[in-house]
C-alpha cells in the first residue's frame, strides 16, 4: 500500500511540474519552454514582470484551491459513508460564498472568516436533515446539500441585485474564478490549508474505522463524536477557504479523490495527501484550459470543473446504487 | 467482568423499554443471549459493548463505570462483531482485520511487529489470510463474518459480544463458527452472543439468558432454561415438544405442525 501511494504521489508531481510549465507559458503572451526554464533558472529578462506578478501567483493559488478542493471531497465523502458528495453538492461550498457576499455587504473586512461560518452553518444544518432515528439518510443528504445551495445561490443573488453590482461578481461566486485573488490571503491560506492537512493525516487511520460504521469504531476504541466534528471543521475550513479565494468551483471533490483511490486504495492516510496534490494538478490544469481555450476571452474555471464533474457524478450513480 | 446495574433505557417515543435491568457476565462465560425479536437483546448488548449511552444506572467494566473510560481503554476489555454489512468503500479483508489494532496502536494506526503477528494470526485462524488482499465487499456472507469476528480476534479483548453472527449462514457455516467461537472460549475468551436458533444455543452454549419485554425471563444451563414450560410462556408457542438430545443430553425443540391435538 506504501508502495502504491509513493508512486502515485511521484507521477502526480511529475504531471505537476509539466502542467506548471505550461501555465507558465501559455496565455496572451506565449513564452517557449526554453525561456521558462530560463526564468526558473533565475534569468530575469523580457516578460518575467507577466510570469512573477501575473501568472505565478495564479498557478499557486490554483493549486491551493484545487488541493483543499480535493481533501473536503475526500473528508467529506468518508464521514457521510458515500462516496457521491463533494463541497459543492453537499451546499457547504455555496454556503461558505454566502458568508463571504454577506461580509461585503455588511462591509466587514476579511473574507474568510465570515466563509468558514456561512460552511459550518451549512455543514450543522444539512447534517441535521439527513440525520433520521436508523442513522445518515443518503437520498435526504444528497436531496438537502443540493437544496441548500441553490437556497444559498439565490440568495446571493438577491443581495447582490438589492444592494450593489459592483462588489459582488456574481459569476464568481457561482461558477469560480481565479482571476482576481486577493494576495493578502496568500498567507492565512497557505497556513490554514497546511495545519488542516496535517490534523487530516493525523487521524486519518481513525476515520477510516469511522467509515465502516460509527458504532463498530466506537467499540474499536475510536473516541467517534470527536472524529465526526473534528473533520466536518476540517471539510469545513478547506471548502471556506477555497472558497473565500475563488468563489465556489463544483465537483474539484468529487472527481479527485475518486480518482485518487482507483490508485492508492481506499486508506485515507493515503487518499487524503494524495488528493491535495492531485486537486492541485486538476484544479491548475482546468484553471489554464479555462484562461486559454478562448483566447482573449476567459471562461470561469468552474464552467471546465462542472463540464467534467456532471458526466461523472451521473456515470457513478448506478455503481454506487449496485453497492 | 461486565455488569449492568439498574439500567433505565428507553428506545423512541413509546418506543421500547429497559427498566431495572441488571445482568452479569462473568469471566469464562460462554453464553448466549436469545428471546423473541423486540425483546431487547441488542439494546442490552450495545449497551455492554458502550455503544449505547443515554441510559439510567450503571454498566461497568471490570469495575470501572464504561460512561468514564476511554474507548481505546474499553476496546481492550470488550470487542463486538456487529452484523455485516456493505462498506461504502472498498477496503481489503487485511485493512479490516487490521482495524482490531486500533485500541493498541495511536491514532495514525502505525503496526509494530507484535500488531502484524496478531493481524496475521486471526485471518490464518479463520481462514482469510489466502484471502487477504480480496476485497471485503467481495465475500460471501459467511466469510464477510469471518473476517468480522477475526477483527476482533485481533483486538485481543478478554469479552467477545456478538449480534447474531450465525444469521443467514448455512449449516456448515454455522458449524464452523461455532467450532471457532468454542475454541476462542477455550483459549479463555468470554463469549456472549445473541442466537435466535435455540438448539444451537443449547448445544453449544454453557449459560442461556431468555429476555422478554425488556426483562429476563430465564438465565441458566441450556437444561434449566429450555424447558417446554418456559419456551410456552417466553415465545407464546404451542406446537412442540423439547427432547433431549441422546448423545449430548442437552435440550432440543422440535415443531410439530398441525398436530396440536396429538400432543401429550
Amino acid at each position: 500500500m506504501v508502495k502504491r501511494t509513493v508512486v502515485t504521489a511521484a507521477s502526480i508531481g511529475v504531471l505537476l511540474i509539466g502542467t506548471i510549465i505550461w501555465a507558465l507559458d501559455s496565455g496572451s503572451v506565449n513564452f517557449t519552454a526554453s525561456e521558462i526554464l530560463a526564468y526558473l533558472g533565475g534569468a530575469r529578462e523580457g516578460g518575467y514582470q507577466i510570469i512573477t506578478f501575473i501568472r505565478l501567483p495564479r498557478i499557486i493559488f490554483a493549486m491551493l484551491v484545487g488541493g483543499m478542493l480535493g481533501c473536503a471531497g475526500a473528508i467529506l465523502q468518508a464521514v457521510f459513508k458515500n462516496p457521491l458528495v463533494d463541497p459543492f453538492i453537499t451546499g457547504i461550498s455555496s454556503g461558505a460564498a454566502f458568508g463571504a457576499a454577506a461580509a461585503i455587504v455588511a462591509g466587514v473586512s476579511g473574507l474568510i472568516a465570515p466563509a468558514i461560518a456561512g460552511a459550518f452553518a451549512t455543514i450543522f444544518i444539512v447534517y441535521r436533515i439527513s440525520m433520521t432515528y436508523t442513522g445518515l439518510d443518503v437520498n435526504r443528504l444528497l436531496l438537502a446539500g443540493v437544496m441548500i445551495g441553490s437556497f444559498f445561490s439565490s440568495l446571493i443573488m438577491f443581495i447582490n441585485a438589492v444592494f450593489s453590482r459592483d462588489l459582488i461578481k456574481v459569476v464568481f461566486w457561482l461558477m469560480g474564478d481565479l482571476s482576481n485573488i486577493n494576495p493578502d490571503y496568500m498567507l492565512y491560506a497557505v497556513l490554514l490549508a497546511l495545519a488542516s492537512l496535517a490534523a487530516a493525516i493525523y487521524f486519518a487511520n481513525d476515520l477510516n474505522i469511522f467509515t465502516t460504521g460509527e458504532e463498530e469504531a466506537r467499540t474499536l476504541g475510536v473516541r467517534t463524536e470527536f472524529i465526526k466534528t473534528l473533520y466536518f471543521c476540517l471539510a469545513g475550513v478547506l471548502t471556506a477557504v477555497s472558497v473565500a479565494l475563488s468563489g465556489v468551483i463544483g465537483f474539484v471533490g468529487l472527481i479527485v479523490p475518486h480518482i485518487v483511490r482507483r490508485f492508492t486504495g481506499p486508506d485515507l492516510r493515503a487518499v487524503i495527501p494524495v488528493s491535495f496534490l492531485a486537486g492541485a494538478l486538476f484544479l491548475l490544469a482546468a484553471d489554464t484550459l479555462a484562461r486559454t481555450l478562448f483566447l482573449p476571452a476567459e471562461l470561469p474555471v468552474g464552467v471546465i470543473t462542472g463540464l467534467a464533474g456532471v458526466p461523472f457524478f451521473l456515470a457513478l450513480l448506478p455503481r454506487v446504487r449496485r453497492a | 467482568m461486565l455488569k449492568l446495574g439498574n439500567i433505565g433505557f428507553t428506545y423512541g417515543i413509546n418506543g421500547f423499554k429497559l427498566h431495572d435491568f441488571s445482568l452479569e457476565i462473568r469471566q469464562g462465560d460462554f453464553a448466549a443471549l436469545a428471546g423473541p425479536n423486540g425483546a431487547g437483546k441488542s439494546t442490552v448488548m450495545k449497551i455492554l459493548a458502550g455503544i449505547t449511552g443515554g441510559y439510567t444506572g450503571a454498566a461497568t467494566a471490570s469495575g470501572t463505570d464504561m460512561k468514564k473510560m476511554d474507548p481505546a481503554v474499553l476496546a481492550r476489555i470488550i470487542s463486538y462483531v456487529p452484523q455485516s454489512d456493505s462498506l461504502a468503500f472498498d477496503y481489503s479483508v487485511e485493512q479490516i482485520v487490521s482495524m482490531g489494532r486500533r485500541p493498541h496502536t495511536g491514532p495514525l494506526g502505525v503496526m509494530s511487529q507484535n500488531d502484524r503477528t496478531a493481524v496475521d494470526a486471526a485471518m490464518e485462524e479463520f481462514g482469510l489470510y489466502r484471502k487477504r488482499a480480496r476485497l471485503y465487499n467481495s465475500l460471501s456472507g459467511g466469510e464477510k463474518r469471518m473476517a468480522l469476528i477475526a477483527r476482533a480476534v485481533a483486538q485481543d479483548s478478554s469479552v467477545m459480544l456478538m449480534d447474531e453472527p450465525t444469521s443467514s449462514l448455512d449449516i456448515q457455516h454455522q458449524e464452523k463458527l461455532m467450532e471457532k467461537l468454542c475454541g476462542l472460549h477455550a483459549a479463555g475468551r468470554t463469549v456472549l452472543m445473541i442466537s435466535h436458533g435455540i438448539n444451537l444455543t443449547s448445544e453449544y452454549f454453557d449459560r442461556v439468558i431468555l429476555m422478554k419485554d425488556g426483562i429476563i425471563a430465564a438465565d441458566g444451563s441450556p437444561a434449566d432454561v429450555i424447558t417446554s414450560d418456559k419456551l410456552k410462556e417466553i415465545y407464546g408457542i404451542e406446537n412442540f415438544v423439547v427432547e433431549n438430545n441422546p448423545l449430548t443430553g442437552r435440550p432440543n425443540i422440535f415443531l410439530i405442525p398441525g398436530r396440536k391435538s396429538n400432543i401429550k
